[in-house]
């Protein structure tokens, strides 16, 4: 019950800190009061034996289920993918043929950097922008219900609009531009209008240029995330936001409000209460929605689908999309095997990174996977 | 507060045993057809071919509520002469592909559906459709009966595995008034070229219209590519032919037209895409096809456009591009011959001269190409003469996928058209080896 | 440990304060309704326990520029939605004209009319594609508040061998991309006689690592004082989790039934695959019909998109005045 709880931060002397701490972490607690109920009637292994079945029967319709539609298809997939295997006839084996053949192919290398950038961008900035979202609308006023559902649009407006409006916005003959265009005006600076869906410069590629330095697009892993790409990352937070926002709205109900009193009685501001009341609270959410957030982020396949193709010059290529062509054959024969490959070999880096948010977020509370 | 909890679940419950199967039941009893055929050219010197007794054939394809129509009125058509065959409809209205390759390999595919290159190759390629040719012979049917070049893609080591049912093409589509405005004559038979070279850019640099738009893709990047004489590969699939002085020359003047301002692609002037940007009045020509025809109605009905047909090459020739798409059967049909009965009935020219008359879509027999009513869709339709599929065995997709590529470097001004048709040549041969 | 009793005490006291909220609710009774009773209270609170608050201006300027705030934000948010509603009203021409108009310039009434008569012939018409939606949407997301809720629970507050090994397994069988098991899972359904049912939506959506993954999360971020109350008193497992964690659980149990009725009600791929015929179909997929290539009539898209979209915040507008801060201690009775 140290300061490791509330993620290293020097807690103030605010009594409410107590209990924040406190809320975080529960094993001890648990062992505490197991002595209380020891004291009834039952023994220990027999609380155990008690507290495991009804844990397994909590947990008997996932498990159903997932012993029907999850582990078979799984092992399936992972079998597939030491086969070659059009999808109607015998697969035939490979080995590890279609794996070799993955890390050797320099489009998918190129589709993991640039997903890579994308998830890293969007997920920091859609988490940040949900808890804001959320901790504005969180305290009530007259309306508050209706600006709820306001907020909340975006995730329930039909796509087709949104990229319409996108679109629009992007166009070299477009707001955004326009909009530079005249602010720049008023500094006497000329602005080249750009056409924000098809510009492959990268980010790096424009700073390096800034100091008389060029790098060719030929060297794709030092160019950074291209101008597309980065337009289509901010339609991603804008649409993406507000349903984790509501993951967080749904959260804070969970913070007793008296917390917040007593810290503002011992005068507390209300940017130390959001980082030492609200911010250590909502730590099992941040992880949630990070690791949800990457998931869904690394696994994008939609936007470049619908937007981009994977161009320009392949600064949006995606793995997902990679593995679509080939598991499903849009455009050659189908190899389901080598596409299972691509699939097995992106799930094991959703993985790690998930593993590493997870120590890295959780830290010094109970945890596991 | 509780009580919406329970309430939920409660309504849930209550909906589910009153409806998910009580529409099960209703779908047994196939409701009457409301459509009603035309009553045009009745069908007579057609062959009927014997099927097997009280066949029930599910058939699918895409398309929206128009095409859904027209199949439906196929199948009124076709009960006339087959009353003893029942056709099932089934429309899929979007990731055709998809869906049809995973109900194959889970057997449990429409008997008829649409077929197009893709599927050709994940499926005519593997074994899974019925070879045509036999019952093609007892209808008096012959591959000659139909334009040639559309059978290409779906013939696989001498046999036929889909019967060509609509196809399209590319013309000339331009607004008049533009170039009456910067006062070049509308376009004839024997432009080429160069003509199209000076008319757009002359109404670049006199309009406020942009001249040709073309976006970097390999379809309407086809036309110039055959015209030039080039291809993508050479004839048996082996080998990619990007990297010839044919293809260059061609990208050479697509890229000529760009750097002289004559040419912009539909981003540049506002537009999704190139017919847009004619329908908004902002260019003043572009290559387009027969869908231009009900997309302006729909849209721009007050817009005045012409068609004409492609320029010819600057050697006199002209060539244009192919689409085109069949009816093919799954080989594990219960009733192969109902199934090819059906579908050598609506690729024939009893069926197709119905279609045609809807404006829908052109025949596949080239003595049909006439019946083409709208004067503009007519100039479209000539192409279909001149043309050739771009298609180029299995991996079609691939390869054409490539030369789009190739194109948006050349547009970004990333790499020269040698540099650039380079890279796309190696990337070839490099699908075709299946690396 | 030595903080434990007073914590308690400090919970205990947090209780008090929170019957005392209930009683002021009660005397504002039936008058408003109760999404403003909350306002309301709130408003009473700040105003006995705030000394800033307390003076008239700055409260009202401080109220002022959080509606400025909002209203900014709300607008930001807000606007797609508004011309993609406008946009139904348009021609098809308008709607890609550049630049737009908010305002439709003749309204055409037509094209609401003409989406809800859709008839595809074969009981393919639009109120069955809307009841057919409607259904699975409701059902899947009741199924999954609880189910996923039962296995939340476990993962939360249970002690049991294999935990972690199951949890792991659960969060990773979402990182493999679902079109890797697209097709094996189509011939599963095919071989279990699935196919053209809505069992093929209903098993396989009844229960989800994602809805598990999320209230599991929720249950860990509620404080346990009180469940270890009950559990002194001898309750079983299941009575801590129906009187204890659910009701304390609203506001995330809610979520997770928006989330999945919104994600069932817009589902395409799912649908399209499992259900060939045309009066079985739900609007994403009958509404692709609107769409072809060249041919796309976004008027009447955006009319469907609407019948995607407004029944999603019509749900959400109702239970969104349960998203208010503290909703989870006031309505516990210990």
């Amino acid at each position: 019950m140290t300061e490791e709880d509330t993620g290293g931060h020097k807690a103030p002397p605010v009594s409410s800190m107590k209990m924040v701490s406190k809320t975080v972490s529960n094993e001890q607690m648990k062992q505490n009061n197991e002595n209380k109920i020891l004291t009834k009637n039952r023994s220990l292994s027999q609380m155990k034996k008690r507290e495991e079945l009804a844990a397994y029967l909590f947990l008997s319709p996932y498990l159903i289920s997932a012993l029907v539609f999850t582990i078979g298809l799984l092992a399936f997939a992972f079998y597939i993918s030491l086969n070659r295997w059009n999808i109607f006839t015998l697969p035939k084996f490979a080995g590890f043929t279609n794996y070799i053949k993955t890390f050797k192919s320099p489009d998918f290398l190129r589709s993991l950097l640039n997903v890579f950038w994308y998830s890293l961008v969007v997920v920091s900035f859609q988490t940040a922008i949900a808890i804001l979202l959320a901790v504005i609308l969180n305290k009530p006023v007259p309306g508050s219900s209706l600006f709820r559902t306001l907020f909340y649009a975006p995730s329930v407006t039909s796509s087709v609009v949104i990229s319409m409006i996108f679109w629009w916005l992007y166009l070299k003959t477009g707001f955004l531009n326009l909009a530079i265009g005249k602010l720049l005006g008023v500094l006497h600076v000329a602005w080249k209008n750009i056409d924000w869906l098809n510009d492959p410069r990268g980010l790096f590629q424009l700073i390096a240029g800034l100091f008389g330095k060029k790098i060719p697009y030929s060297k794709w892993y030092f160019t950074g995330p291209s101008i597309t790409w980065m337009a289509i990352m901010f339609q991603a937070i804008y649409t993406t936001s507000p349903t984790f926002m509501i993951m967080f709205l749904a959260a804070l109900q969970n913070i007793p409000p008296s917390l917040y009193e007593s810290a503002s009685i011992d005068g507390a501001s209300p940017w130390k209460q959001f980082t030492r009341i609200t911010l250590p609270l909502l730590r099992p959410i941040i992880m949630m929605v990070v690791v949800l957030g990457t998931i869904g982020t690394l696994q994008l396949f939609d936007y470049v689908k619908i937007m981009t193709s994977g161009g320009p010059l392949g600064t949006t290529l995606v793995p997902v999309y990679l593995i679509y062509r080939e598991t499903l054959g849009t455009e050659g024969p189908i190899r389901a095997g080598y596409g299972a490959a691509m699939a097995f070999i992106l799930a094991a880096i959703i993985f790690i990174f998930t593993y590493l948010q997870r120590r890295f977020i959780e830290r010094g509370t109970e945890h596991y996977f | 507060m509780k009580k919406i909890f329970v309430l939920l679940p409660t309504l849930a419950f209550v909906l589910s045993v009153s409806v998910a199967f009580a529409g099960g039941k209703q779908e047994q009893k196939p409701s009457a057809e409301t459509t009603t055929v035309s009553k045009g050219a009745q069908p007579t010197s057609f062959t009927k071919i014997p099927v097997e007794s009280k066949a029930t054939i599910v058939f699918s394809g895409w398309g929206d509520q128009t095409e859904q129509k027209i199949y439906r009125d196929s199948i009124v058509r076709f009960n006339k002469i087959y009353p003893e065959v029942k056709v099932d409809y089934q429309p899929i209205p979007a990731d055709f592909q998809t869906k049809i390759k995973a109900m194959v390999a889970g057997g449990t595919a429409p008997d008829v559906f649409y077929v197009d290159d893709q599927l050709m190759t994940a499926l005519g390629m593997t074994g899974q459709l019925l070879p045509l040719d036999d019952y093609m012979k007892a209808a008096n049917v012959s591959r000659k009966d139909f334009i040639v070049e559309l059978l290409k893609i779906f013939t696989y080591k001498g046999k036929t595995y889909g019967l060509p049912k609509d196809w399209g093409t590319l013309g000339l589509v331009y607004l008049p008034e533009t170039l009456e405005a910067a006062g070049v004559p509308e376009p004839n038979d024997n432009w080429n070229w160069d003509d199209l070279f000076n008319a757009a850019k002359k109404i670049a640099s006199n309009t406020k219209f942009a001249g040709f738009v073309q976006n970097a893709d390999w379809a309407r990047f086809a036309p110039w590519a055959f015209e030039a004489g080039g291809s993508y590969t050479n004839s048996d699939y082996t080998k990619a032919t990007l990297d010839t002085p044919e293809i260059k020359k061609a990208a050479s003047y697509i890229l000529n037209m760009k750097k002289a301002g004559a040419l912009v692609t539909s981003s540049d002037v506002g537009a999704s895409w190139a017919g847009e940007a004619i329908g908004k009045k902002v260019v003043a020509m572009t290559y387009e096809g027969g869908w231009m025809v009900n997309f302006m109605r729909q849209n721009y009905p007050d817009v005045k456009w012409k068609a004409a047909k492609v320029v010819k090459g600057l050697n006199g020739k002209r060539s244009d591009v192919i689409f085109t798409n069949a009816i093919g059967i799954i080989s594990s049909t219960k009733y192969p011959k109902a199934s090819a009965a059906f579908t050598i009935f609506v690729t024939s020219r009893e069926n197709q001269a119905e279609i045609v008359k809807t404006g829908f879509a052109y025949s596949t027999h080239p003595d049909q190409i006439d019946l083409v009513q709208d004067p503009n869709d007519k100039q479209i339709a000539a192409g279909g003469l001149v043309g050739r599929v771009a298609y180029w065995g299995p991996n079609t997709g691939k390869i054409n996928d490539q030369v789009s590529k190739a194109l948006e470097r050349i547009y970004l001004g990333a790499q020269t058209v040698d540099e650039s048709f380079a890279e796309a040549n190696k990337k070839v041969n490099e699908i075709l080896s299946g690396q | 440990m030595k903080e434990v009793p007073s914590i308690t005490f400090r919970f205990l006291q947090e209780g008090k304060k929170m019957n005392e909220d209930y009683a002021i609710k009660d005397t504002v009774k039936d008058s408003v309704k109760d999404s403003e009773k909350e306002d309301i209270i709130d408003a009473l609170k700040n105003d006995g326990e705030n000394p800033v608050n307390s003076k008239p201006f700055s409260f009202y300027f401080n109220l002022s520029i959080k509606y400025f705030i909002l209203s900014a934000i709300a607008i930001t948010l807000f606007f797609p939605f508004i011309l993609a509603f406008f946009g139904t009203f348009k021609s098809n021409a308008e709607i890609t004209l550049w630049p737009p108009k908010i305002l439709p310039s003749k309204w055409l009434w037509e094209n609401w009319l003409i989406t809800w008569k859709t008839d595809l012939g074969r009981g393919g018409t639009f109120p069955r594609w809307l009841f057919n939606t409607a259904f699975l949407s409701i059902i899947i997301a009741t199924l999954q508040v609880v189910f996923c809720s039962l296995a939340g629970y476990a993962f939360a507050r249970l002690r049991f061998r294999g935990k972690e090994i199951i949890f792991t397994f659960m969060i990773s069988s979402m990182m493999l991309p679902g079109v890797v098991t697209l097709v094996p899972k189509y011939v599963m359904m095919a071989k279990l006689k699935l196919i053209n049912t809505y069992w093929s939506l209903i098993l396989p959506g009844a229960v989800e690592a994602f809805g598990i993954f999320l209230l599991t999360q929720y249950f860990k971020s509620i404080p346990h004082e009180l469940e270890e109350a009950c559990m002194i008193d001898g309750a079983s497992y299941f009575r801590i989790y129906r009187t204890v964690v659910l009701p304390l659980s609203r506001p995330a149990l809610l979520t997770l039934y928006i989330l999945k009725f919104q994600a069932m009600w817009n589902n395409f791929l799912d649908p399209l695959l499992y259900l060939n015929r045309v009066n079985m179909w739900t609007l994403t997929v009958a509404l692709m019909t609107f769409q072809q290539q060249y041919k796309a009539q976004w008027n009447l898209t955006l009319v469907g998109a609407m019948f995607n979209a407004i029944p999603v915040l019509v749900i959400f507008f109702f239970f969104s005045r349960y998203y208010i801060e503290g909703v989870s201690y006031s309505g516990l009775k210990t």
